[in-house]
């Protein structure tokens, strides 16, 4: 059970919780699950390697949809399911279908509508049980007379327009517009498709690094999700008015979204948190289809929004930032990631890249000389609440808060991969500028966290690292051949000379083991971690 | 005179205008240069030309047209467009080129608003810091005698609120200082203190006009001056005027950090008050000698009315009281005060006199030709009485008609000064006092009773030499004191000999001890001792911060801009200064938090002590009006956490910024500052609230166990009280878990009698080495692997910390909870114990253990002291009792008719008490308050059976649960604290549940 003896077994073994309701039936199945138009889509695209992506709580159908859909389809086909993803199940789990050299997914339940970069996908939201006169009633009684605008989950996607629709006959609102999802039932190819075809044709490894190049390349050039929208009829663009990908709305001319009262269509979750954090809106009403319940959400998010705030202050007082790349999917999140890296380079600060999976408390606490991370992933995994970790866990856009000089916390939150692109390169420009002009980065900052001034520390800065530093981490402990090590702006080894315990052979009582001469450095393990290559099974390939 | 200029009705029309020749000339030349130019053209606009060439051309063409606005003659020929001919002049070349012109075409802006608006002055004090008012002697001269160590005295003035602390150093300035300017820099509509029947003499070293408008001295202010001894002898006093207002104790310590000895100013009516008490534990815990100056003496006898014998025992009471305080005070010995000892002087700053026994005996002296004046004044004080007949003095009152010689000689001529004054009308008067030597002006004779009465005894007692003797004589100077100050504040080292040595030639080193804001409230002084060496202008120093000790990172150059000496209202700007003065240091504050220690850029470096202020209790939540003001607000924030010693400013987990102060005034000021001097702008405030802590009643009823995320460690248990004796040592900082194992259990051993094996295993203090909870690690060594235990220690610390610092009730501290480790397991490969894994299991486990202890919340309690007539005593019971406190003491002050009432009132309810208590009372009742002790809130904080009714206060049990659920939701944690999150193990979960 341990996240360290990863064999697989233990994935396998593993409970899942929600899976107490019996599966659905075949029948139900296809009107759930779409299967029929599902396959159509499969047929019409030629695809041969399927991949059908279940979330933890929708698995239980996940076989009887594969059987349903290998019946409407050529044999030739093989469809298989993915589930167990690496990151969050909101997101296309791209390198888990390349590994299998699939060359469509169909994702299933809810989804956080970001954008793939070399997989096509087919979204399945899934159908919730929803009363639909009964939230018109319910909302009519609530919100008469206010402009409304219907934003709803995925699995309510299919009633949400029947609720809008009620809405505009009852006449007791003002103006009612009805959000959209662009992808909803149609199949999207990311632009960069056919060149990721060719590389998968190598190893997998090979492909995974030759295709993120291309997608890195594909975030630069193109400047608007909306230029590599959905292919098909559609006129709706993307990203012209919406502040999700993947969701857009029309308000009436002359309006704004501050005119508007969101009404959001589903249970609280991440979505609806991203919504009310990114949307500036009159306020926002939720409606649990689950409970019937309609109920005010503005103040949760103010607070929710004061909280990132004291994150933004923590990360602020971090000199060495550790950046966790949270997915591998999102479109553009290659651009983000060096967009971070100069931003953090500029500040002067130390800087860590990590990939670690699917997050936890545990993996990051082994790296303690990080005092900040930098969440690197879809805007509804981005968010997450540090309660239980004591170091501030912050999204790129906050990150940018707490680094810029000239930027200052006014409330507006940015989540989407492409509006942070923007602030970040036009911060870029500013900071330019001003660089030339101002020499105030050695006097000390005020900490809001500490209420005291806090002395940065300067990495990789071409002013300092030529002479010599007066620091803590300059002066070292004799040893007994009077060597004297200069650590070149590595905050692990500054760490580990600050730590008391430093493994063994260099813990307190030192001084009866000094004879013991160091190891020499060998070369470790190398390879995928699923299967490292030791030196046993190096011994046996030969 | 020359005809020709001028017409013919006689009018000057200057010579006629014949200098057309070189303007001429100019044409001439400009017409050539157009028809060259023109020729130019015409050649490049042949056929063939490139595109270089065309370039060329229109470039020519431009500069040709630049050559036609410069030639008008030419212009005039060509064909102008409309649009192109210019009929007015630009405003820029009508009114210059750094002239702005707006023109608007509307009127857009209000008629109220000021076209041209008059420049906004900011300026919060009173006064002009860079004139100087004319003294008695040259600046010049007090510059050189600051350079003397063994003729500076550094003295703070302290003592409780209004016992007239201020007013002496009005005295010191009255008789140095040209009064005349003094009132005009007081605010319209100022109330101003007419006791004296002077509203011009008060309240120098108040230069805020807040401090002004209050009528309470709020900040620590220096003020230098030259002073002669009741011999004569001139002597440089720095007098540290200290706030007496008991929120004000900050400010206080940072005055005693400055000065080598203390001034106790104690009113001859009310006696030693709370006040007076933490002035002398502070004087104390300082190691600085004190001296006593008697004040308001004259409300004995205009007031009180007391039989001058009565007065002596009244006098004689206030002496023996602080005299009994300070043996109270928990450190150290001092000198018996006594006036017979020469350190105690009486005085009355709103007459305008003051004495010692030896100045008064002096003007017996004088008087009778004495060729000394001690061996009276020995003999004025105590049971020594004076026999008329036999002119002689005795010990023993052998008749019971002679009279006390203080009585006789002190305060009969005293009683009878003032009578006389008061009651005979000039013509009787005049020739009393010229009998006495007090020759007044026949103006003064007109004056009301007050003024003639402070002219009077101004002139009988003349200038303040028996203040300056009981400082100069009595107090230790700057380089007497070194070697003492050396030991308080820093450890032994080449920074502590400087120190001791106290040399102006040796390294620098100036302990700041705050700062101070400049009159428009955006730059800031800091304002220090010079402890040793010599400070100069544009000198290069390093400013060490408060935690350079923990981390040399914490230091930083910076170059003196200027230095002065501070006079509280101006400041003498001098070019350098050696050890022992006080000086206000400028450019210096860039990277200064609160204090600071200023050392040279070369030499010994050690940062000194920090000022040991206790954590304040009361937070208030602000956020700007307008959400887009927040920079200034932060800048504003920052520039409080500067200039108060004791205000903490930051960002709560919740997102809010915080203010924490020790009281109600305290903040208010804050307020003040943040809305006017340093911000200028609107800002929000929430109710104010109070920091609480968490603490353990019982032992835990189990031994709570948790296992590591991946399960391969598991830590065992206990949480137990603390014994508040050692929690209050830990705060006070008298103890440190980071002391040698042998010092700390030698030291728990002798003072809290804990075993020594108990006292040897404590791990560590937290939150913070001055956070009063122990982990300790009482593991056996048969059970558990030791070796591999210490492996963790950091681990499990830091796991410890972070319990400690966020409580499982509602995120805060705890205090005053040990707990033990009793046992752990630990995997045997360390990449299994990893500090991932080790810190969050310590810390649920600090949780588990803590919630099966009868977990119960603090809140911090007041100290109330109320000074209130007989019959308002009923009435502040009232009071007292509606808000949740109770009375621990009252009795009737000797010699007044007042009682004094101290009670113990929650914080969170004396928000607000003040102002009830005087309306209650008519505002007869006054009281001070000040956080004293933390105390177990009644009731269960997770007792879910507590109902509570939103908008009704609740009462008795079930406060506990409301204060726990209100903090929870102020800070967006749900409602439910449950034990379930912390314990993985579903044997342990019921076992604990059984128990609840």
């Amino acid at each position: 059970m341990s996240a360290l003896d990863n064999d697989g077994s233990s994935a396998i073994s593993r409970n899942i919780a929600g899976g107490d309701r019996p599966p659905l039936s075949a029948s139900s199945a296809h009107t759930v699950y779409e299967i029929a138009h599902t396959a159509e889509q499969i047929i019409s695209g030629k695809y041969t390697q399927v991949a059908l992506q279940f979330p933890d709580e929708l698995l239980i159908d996940s076989t009887i949809v594969s059987q349903e859909l290998q019946k409407l389809i050529p044999h030739t086909t093989r469809v298989f399911i993915l589930a167990d993803t690496s990151f969050g199940s909101c997101c296309v789990d791209e390198v888990a279908a390349e590994h299998y050299s699939a060359d469509l997914v169909v994702h299933y339940g809810k989804t956080c509508l970001s954008l793939t970069s070399r997989v096509p996908v087919l979204y399945v939201f899934g159908r919730e049980q929803m009363d639909v006169l009964g939230c018109v009633a319910k909302t009519e009684d609530a919100l008469e007379g206010r402009n409304i605008l219907v934003v709803f989950d995925v699995p309510l996607a299919w009633c949400a327009g029947d609720v809008a629709a009620r809405m505009r006959e009852s006449g007791r609102f003002g103006h009612v517009a009805l959000s959209s999802i662009s992808v909803a039932g149609r199949l999207y190819k990311p632009p960069g498709i056919k060149r990721a075809k060719r590389c998968s044709d190598g190893s997998g490894a090979n492909a995974c690094a030759n295709a993120s190049g291309e997608s890195a390349c594909c975030g630069n050039t193109c400047e608007k999700p909306a230029a590599t929208s959905v292919d098909g009829s559609s006129n709706v663009s993307l990203e012209t008015t919406g502040i999700t990908p993947g969701r857009s709305w029309d308000l009436a001319t002359g309006k704004s979204l501050s005119d508007y009262t969101i009404l959001y269509l589903g249970s609280e979750g991440a979505t609806l948190t991203n919504l009310m954090l990114t949307a500036r809106a009159q306020c926002v009403f939720s409606y649990d289809a689950q409970t019937h319940s309609l109920r005010e959400e503005s103040a949760t998010a103010n607070r929710h929004l004061s909280r990132r705030y004291f994150a933004v202050q923590r990360a602020k007082d971090a000199d060495v930032i550790g950046i966790v790349v949270g997915t591998v999917a999102a479109t553009r999140y290659i651009a983000v990631l060096q967009q971070l890296k100069q931003m953090v380079k500029r500040a002067h600060k130390k800087l860590y890249v990590f990939v670690v999976g699917k997050m936890s408390m545990v993996k990051l606490a082994n790296f303690a000389e990080i005092e900040a991370f930098v969440l690197v992933a879809c805007p509804e995994n981005s968010l997450v609440d540090g309660k239980d970790f004591d170091k501030p866990i912050v999204t790129p856009f906050e990150m940018m808060l707490a680094m810029s000089r000239t930027r200052e916390w006014t409330g507006d939150y940015v989540t989407d991969f492409g509006d942070f692109l923007e602030l970040a390169q036009e911060d870029e420009r500013q900071e330019g500028c001003a660089e030339s002009g101002s020499e105030d980065s050695d006097t000390p900052h005020y900490s809001l966290v500490t209420g005291a001034l806090k002395h940065r520390r300067r990495y990789n800065d071409p002013a300092v690292s030529g002479g010599v530093e007066a620091g803590a981490g300059d002066l070292v402990l004799r040893n007994n051949k009077t060597d004297i090590a200069k650590y070149l702006g590595s905050a692990a080894a500054e760490h580990l000379m600050a730590r008391s315990f430093r493994g063994l052979g260099h813990d307190e009582d030192a001084d009866e083991r000094e004879e013991l001469p160091p190891m020499l450095a060998i070369e470790g393990r190398s390879g995928i971690a699923r299967g490292y290559n030791t030196a046993e099974s190096q011994d046996h390939q030969i | 005179m020359d005809d020709s200029q001028y017409d013919e009705f006689g009018n000057y029309i200057g010579p006629e205008l014949d200098s057309s020749s070189s303007e001429s000339e100019e044409e001439v030349e400009d017409e050539e240069g157009i028809r060259r130019e023109e020729a130019d053209y015409q050649a490049h606009s042949s056929p063939g030309s490139s595109d270089s060439e065309a370039e060329d051309r229109a470039h020519n063409l431009m500069t040709m047209m630049r050559r036609v606005d410069l030639a008008p003659q030419a212009q005039e020929r060509q064909i102008v467009q409309h649009e192109d001919k210019q009929y007015y002049p630009e405003a820029s070349a009508v009114f210059g080129a750094d002239v702005e012109v707006l023109v608007q075409e509307e009127d857009t802006q209000a008629l109220t608003e000021p076209i041209v608006a008059p420049i906004k002055e900011r300026k919060f004090t009173v006064g002009n810091a860079d004139e100087l008012p004319a003294t008695t002697y040259a600046k010049e001269f007090l510059v050189d005698l600051l350079g003397h160590p063994n003729l500076v005295r550094n003295v703070a003035v302290g003592g409780h609120l209004h016992h007239g602390k201020t007013a002496l150093v009005d005295l010191l300035v009255a008789a140095t200082h040209e009064w005349a300017e003094w009132d005009t820099a007081l605010p319209q509509g100022t109330p101003v203190n007419r006791m004296g029947g002077s509203s011009t003499a008060s309240g120098f070293t108040d230069t805020l006009q807040l401090e002004r408008q209050r009528g309470v001295s709020l900040k620590t202010a220096a003020m230098a001056l030259v002073a002669q001894d009741s011999r004569g002898k001139s002597w440089a006093l720095n007098m540290v005027d200290t706030p007496g207002h008991a929120d004000f104790l900050d400010e206080v310590e940072a005055g005693l950090r400055l000065a080598d000895g203390v001034l106790l100013a104690v009113d001859a009516v009310e006696g030693v008050m709370s006040g007076t008490r933490r002035v002398i534990a502070a004087a104390m815990r300082q190691g600085l000698r004190i001296v006593l100056v008697v004040t308001k003496v004259d409300r004995l006898i205009l007031e009180l009315r007391l039989p001058p014998a009565d007065a002596y025992h009244k006098l004689r009471l206030t002496i023996d009281e602080v005299n009994a305080a300070i043996a109270q005070s928990p450190r150290g010995t001092h000198p018996l005060l006594s006036p017979a000892a020469g350190n105690v002087c009486f005085a009355s700053a709103t007459y305008g006199w003051c004495f010692t026994l030896e100045s008064f005996a002096r003007q017996y002296a004088a008087r009778w030709q004495m060729p000394d004046a001690r061996p009276l004044a020995r003999r004025l004080w105590g049971d020594v009485f004076y026999r008329a007949q036999t002119r002689s003095f005795v010990r023993k009152g052998v008749d019971a008609r002679a009279p006390r010689s203080f009585v006789h000689f002190v305060l009969e001529p005293l009683y009878k000064l003032h009578a006389l004054v008061v009651a005979e009308d000039a013509p009787a008067l005049r020739p009393a006092l010229a009998s006495l030597g007090v020759r007044l002006r026949d103006a003064d004779y007109a004056l009301d009773a007050r003024r003639l009465l402070r002219r009077a005894l101004g002139h009988f007692f003349g200038p303040p030499g028996g203040l300056v003797d009981v400082c100069a004589q009595q107090l230790p100077s700057p380089a007497a004191n070194a070697a003492a100050m050396a030991q308080r504040l820093c450890a032994p080292g080449p920074v502590a000999q400087a120190i001791a040595q106290c040399s102006a030639d040796g390294p620098l080193v100036v302990a700041v001890a705050k700062q101070v804001a400049a009159a428009d409230g955006q730059s800031f002084y800091a304002l220090g001792r010079i402890l040793s060496g010599t400070v100069s202008e544009s000198q290069h120093v390093r400013v060490l911060g408060e935690g350079f000790a923990e981390d040399a990172e914490d230091a930083a150059a910076a170059t003196v801009d200027a230095l002065w000496v501070w006079c509280a209202r101006y400041r003498v700007r001098v070019s350098g200064l050696g050890a022992g003065a006080l000086v206000l240091l400028g450019g210096v504050d860039a990277s200064m938090a609160k204090t600071a220690t200023i050392v040279g850029a070369e030499g010994p470096a050690e940062a000194l002590l920090p000022l040991r202020l206790p954590t304040p209790v009361v937070r208030l939540a602000v956020e700007p009006a307008v959400p887009s003001e927040l920079p200034q607000l932060l800048r504003g924030l920052r520039a409080i956490a500067k200039t108060y010693p004791q205000a903490q400013t930051r960002v709560e987990e919740s997102g809010e910024h915080v203010l924490l102060g020790p009281g109600e005034l305290y903040l208010d000021c804050i307020l003040h500052d943040l809305r006017h001097v340093h911000a200028s702008i609107e800002v929000r405030v929430a109710d104010p609230v109070v920091s609480f802590r968490e603490c353990a009643l019982e032992t835990s009823a189990v031994r709570t166990f948790v296992d590591s995320p991946n399960r391969h460690n598991r830590l065992t248990l206990m949480a137990e009280p603390l014994d508040s004796a050692v929690a209050r040592d830990i705060e006070c900082g008298l103890v440190d878990a980071r002391w040698p194992a042998r010092q700390l259990g030698h030291y728990m051993e002798e003072a809290h009698g804990w075993d020594i094996l108990a006292a040897r295993s404590i791990w560590a203090f937290g939150p913070g080495p001055l956070g009063a909870n122990v982990l300790s690690d009482d593991s056996l060594p048969q059970d558990t692997n030791k070796q591999r235990l210490r492996s963790v220690r950091d681990s499990v610390r830091q796991g410890f910390q972070w319990a400690a610092r966020e409580g499982p009730l509602c995120d805060e501290p705890m205090r005053a909870t040990r707990f033990r480790i009793l046992d752990a397991t630990l995997a045997d490969s360390p990449i299994h114990r990893g500090a991932g894994q080790i810190i969050p299991m310590a810390r649920r486990v600090c949780y588990a253990a803590f919630l099966t202890a009868e977990p119960r919340l603090m809140e911090p309690i007041n100290r109330v002291d109320i000074q209130a007539p007989a019959d308002c005593v009923a009435s502040v019971y009232t009071v007292i009792a509606r808000r949740r406190g109770h009375v621990t003491q009252d009795a009737p002050r000797a010699g007044s008719a007042m009682y004094a009432i101290s009670a113990l009132i929650p914080t969170i309810d004396a928000a607000g008490f003040e102002t009830d208590l005087r309306t209650y009372t008519g505002g007869r009742a006054f009281c001070q308050h000040y956080f004293e002790t933390w105390q177990v809130v009644p009731g269960d904080p997770l007792d879910k059976s507590v109902v509570l009714t939103p908008l009704e206060p609740a009462r008795g049990d079930a406060l506990a649960r409301d204060f726990m659920l209100k903090t929870r939701r102020r800070k967006g944690l749900g409602d439910d604290v449950s034990i379930d999150k912390f314990i993985d193990d579903p044997a342990l979960r019921d076992i604990v549940k059984s128990f609840q």
